[in-house]
């Protein structure tokens, strides 16, 4: 880095500070002896005025150097997530989008990304003929290299060996979005779709519609320097990330030079520099205010922010999900100094939404002052405590300093009431206990079941008294037997439960433990013997049972068990072993249990769990919140692979409840409950 | 006639609140609780309006002046104005600033009263930083948050602070006023320059 540089971005640190006190007094010492002593310099320095040119040619390019390092150097600052909005979580299929996006775009891992698109394709599309022609897989595989399973050529040709769409004469003079591989891939997605009955004139319009791209203004202006994307994603455990605790709950972070006034001293010596050269005083004089600023912009220290007293106010500290609960927050200055630039960003918990009101501010605070801001916000399930995090500035604006305040007197907890709405079918895997569930067996009753021939031993009030008057013969009635149904709500909880059609809306597992609240409730009342489990790394195992401590132990765990948060785990497997989540499960579940499987079915590890249970012997049924959508050729992709595991799985003789993303539960079940009916 | 409209009448609304109410069932249990509030982060709007005013009070004591210096300071504006309401963009406001900023400087050497001048380049720096201001509070906070008291603190701040040190260089300059040579003053102000690099926060 050149002196010039150094000076120009003022990055003293490597300029000693003496050197330059010096060198300014001395500059100020010459300079007024010039204005008193005018003519014996003259005479002694007959060419000042080369001297003068000289520092004003200089001038002029530090000062041009300084204006171009803030032209390009841009302002730094602490980026803050919007709060005010829950997490967002990704849709099924992203994956394959990023996928596209990076080896079309920024041509990476062009090999293995080809050939995982390709096969992830490639299996869409076989499960697709093998579902729609009822075939083998080795018949769906040769019509897939024949190229005879779809009329689109293009498509065809993607399996087939052929090499994909040329770029059309007018995409390469205009320049297209889409390569010709992406156009390749999307037309292959919407042929698989088109082949497995999805809508296809449905996802025609969407993409259509999703295209929001920037407009023709938007690429000329290059709007590229409008600095971060929106909704910058950090979670809680980042926003600790490099924070020292400096007080009791109190967290900074680095110190941050801002460059709000960087290249201020740039604009003043190339003022200097013309005044100089044009030998005119007063456009000289115009640097003084920059120079003024210049010191200004030094001036002064980060503000005292670990004394700042934070209190927060809940109307409602136990709401329940969905509710809306009022937050004020209130913080004072107790310290003797006048912070003039505070921001306070009140850091709502991820699932959380904010539905009024901002839960921000920014404001001065006096010494002794006090200010307060309120926001509404949306409470979801789970205990909640979130901190207060504050934004510091100098005087100046020059440094910033982020202090995370922890605020742990109010926590909000939100536990949902168990209620249902409406029935849940059981199916007749019973246990031994005695319930509502009506068996295939004859025994002590009240309902009619069959008469059988009289066995010694059996009860006198159960002989058909009726026959042996008529005919002699001995016989015993029979009556239905009623048992209880041991049925265990198993979740899918794994990272891949945590997916949502639009990002930002409510994911897949909330979904189900909102289904499962509902079903637990519905069972429960009928008299079965409920328990809940979930695999995921946090194993979750509350055995089959009934009363009023199971029930509230179900109820807090919906609400509070890691396994069923609603923030998703921070997905870093454990290298090495690799454990089964579902060991746990099978381990304590008793051979006559039903299982009641909540899952997205967004890949095929809950296919097969299911599929082994079914095969181990318990009766399965799926309750499957459909996270997929349509807007993305990964998407689409997605949405027909659900399709068909949602098929398969029927064709073994498993029960799915297809919960469709914008209807209520209750009517896809009763939807189910017809055709199982049937 | 008329009590079979208001039963139609009853009959429409009833149905109004039935649905509304179903919508409020979903809303717990289907896809979407109450809205999330818009996030809005464009520029806040008493930095916006004061940078802007401020760049005007630059262009007109130093545009008119000059047939060069003119163009300058009404893009400079125009510029500021741009990054600031039209769309979010801090390069536009710098840029603005630095054309505004060369309006003062041509119409000086041109030979217009200094104690314009100075206000010019004084107004511009203030616009610039109000403007940087509204974009960063924005940013960070967002123009659906309550931010005028922090705006204001800062316009009055950055208001005196530049004031301030344009009437200690006019002081300076009044007072030697005369036949003092322009090498004079640039080493009076390399000194300064010096002196304000070696303070330190």
């Amino acid at each position: 880095m050149s002196v010039a540089k150094r000076l120009a971005t003022m990055n003293i640190g490597a300029v000693p500070r003496r050197a330059l006190i010096l060198l300014g007094t001395l500059a100020a010492v010459l300079g007024i002896a010039t204005a008193i002593l005018v003519q014996p310099f003259a005479d002694i320095l007959p060419s000042t005025w080369v001297i003068v040119l000289g520092a004003a040619v200089v001038a002029f390019i530090l000062g041009v150097y300084g204006m171009r390092s803030r032209y390009h150097g841009g302002v730094t600052h602490t980026q803050i997530r919007d709060v005010e909005v829950p997490m967002a979580t990704p849709a099924p299929g992203d994956d394959i989008d990023r996928m596209l996006y990076q080896l079309t775009h920024l041509r990476q891992g062009t090999i293995e990304y080809r050939e995982g698109i390709q096969e992830r394709l490639a299996e869409a599309a076989i499960a697709v003929i093998r579902h729609r022609e009822n075939c083998s897989r080795e018949a769906a595989m040769k019509q897939l290299q024949d190229g005879t399973w779809t009329d689109d050529e293009m498509a065809a040709s993607f399996f087939s060996g052929g090499s994909g769409p040329q770029e059309s004469f007018a995409d390469k003079i205009l320049g297209s979005d889409e390569s010709p591989y992406e156009q390749w891939v999307r037309e292959t997605v919407n042929a698989i779709a088109a082949r497995a009955e999805l809508d296809p004139s449905v996802t025609q319009a969407a993409i259509q519609d999703d295209d929001d791209e920037e407009g023709l203004l938007d690429k000329l202006l290059g709007s590229s320097d409008t600095v971060e994307p929106r909704g910058v994603q950090e979670t809680t455990e980042d926003l600790y990330d490099e924070a020292d605790e400096v007080a009791d709950g109190v967290f900074y972070k680095e110190l941050v030079a801002t460059g709000t006034w960087r290249g201020v001293t740039g604009f003043s010596l190339f003022a200097a520099g013309v005044g100089i050269f044009t030998f005119t005083p007063p456009v000289l004089l115009l640097s003084v205010v920059g120079l003024g600023l210049a010191a200004y912009a030094r001036l002064g220290s980060s503000p005292p922010l670990s004394q700042l007293e934070v209190e927060r106010h809940v109307d409602e500290e136990m709401p329940q999900p969905g509710e809306e609960i009022e937050v004020t927050v209130a913080v004072s200055n107790p310290t003797d100094t006048f912070m003039t630039d505070v921001r306070f960003v009140d850091w709502v918990p991820e699932p959380m939404r904010v539905s009024d009101g901002s839960p921000r501010m920014a404001t001065a605070l006096r010494p002794g002052a006090e200010t307060s801001f309120s926001y509404t916000l949306v409470a979801e399930r789970g205990t909640h405590e979130w901190p207060l995090v504050v934004l510091g500035r100098d005087y100046a604006g020059s440094y910033e300093r982020q202090a995370i305040v922890e605020v742990d007197d109010p926590v909000v907890n939100c536990v949902p009431s168990l209620r249902t709405t409406g029935e849940m079918a059981v199916r007749s895997q019973t246990s031994l206990y005695s319930g509502q569930v009506n068996t295939a067996e004859g025994g002590a009753g009240l309902e009619f079941f069959a008469v059988r021939e009289y066995i010694q031993g059996d009860p006198m009030n159960r002989i058909d008294w009726k026959r042996h008057a008529r005919t002699g013969e001995l016989a015993t009635i029979d009556f239905r037997q009623e048992r209880a149904a041991q049925v265990v709500l198993l979740f899918d909880a794994r990272d891949s439960a945590y997916v949502s059609p639009v990002a930002g809306e409510r994911h897949a597992l909330d979904r189900c433990v909102d289904a499962a609240n509902e079903v637990f409730a519905a069972l429960n009342d009928e008299g079965n013997l409920v328990g809940v489990a979930a695999y995921d790394t946090v194993p979750l195992w509350i055995g089959p049972s009934a009363g009023d401590d199971h029930k509230e132990q179900v109820r807090q765990a919906f609400a509070k068990h890691p396994a069923l948060s609603t923030v998703p785990p921070d997905g870093v497997e454990e290298g090495g072993r690799y454990v089964d989540p579902m060991v746990h499960v099978r381990r304590q579940l008793s051979p006559e249990a039903q299982i009641m499987l909540f899952s997205p079915l967004t890949d095929d590890y809950t296919a097969q769990v299911a599929r082994r249970l079914d095969s181990a012997g318990h009766l399965v049924t799926i309750l499957s919140p459909d996270p997929t959508a349509d807007r993305t050729v990964g998407q689409r992709l997605a949405r027909v692979e659900r399709k068909m595991r949602v098929a398969s799985l029927r064709e073994h003789g498993i029960r799915v409840v297809d919960w469709q993303y914008d209807e209520p539960l209750g009517l896809d079940l009763e939807r189910a409950q017809q055709r199982w009916a049937v | 006639m008329s009590t079979g409209t208001e039963t139609e009448a009853d009959a429409a609304e009833e149905s109004d609140r039935m649905e509304e109410a179903q919508g409020k069932a979903r809303g717990l249990h289907g896809s979407g609780a109450p809205n999330a509030v818009a996030v809005d982060h464009g520029p806040t709007k008493l930095s916006s309006v004061a940078a802007v005013v401020a760049g005007f009070v630059a262009a007109l004591t130093s545009g008119p002046f000059s047939l060069l210096a003119l163009p300058l300071a009404l893009g400079g504006v125009a510029m500021i104005a741009g990054g600031l309401f039209w769309r979010t963009n801090r390069t536009w406001v710098t840029t603005g600033t630095m054309s505004l900023y060369l309006a003062p400087i041509i119409a000086g050497a041109l030979g217009v009263a200094v104690e314009l001048l100075l206000l010019s380049v004084v107004s511009t720096f203030l616009a610039w930083n109000f403007g940087q201001r509204a974009i960063d509070l924005g940013e960070q906070v967002g123009r659906h948050s309550t931010t005028a008291r922090n705006e204001a603190i800062n316009i009055s701040l950055v208001t005196f602070i530049g004031f301030a040190s344009a009437a200690l260089g006019y002081g300076v300059y009044t007072v030697s006023e005369g036949s003092r040579p322009v090498a004079a003053v640039a080493m009076l102000v390399l000194a300064a320059l010096f002196l304000s690099w070696a303070m330190r926060s």
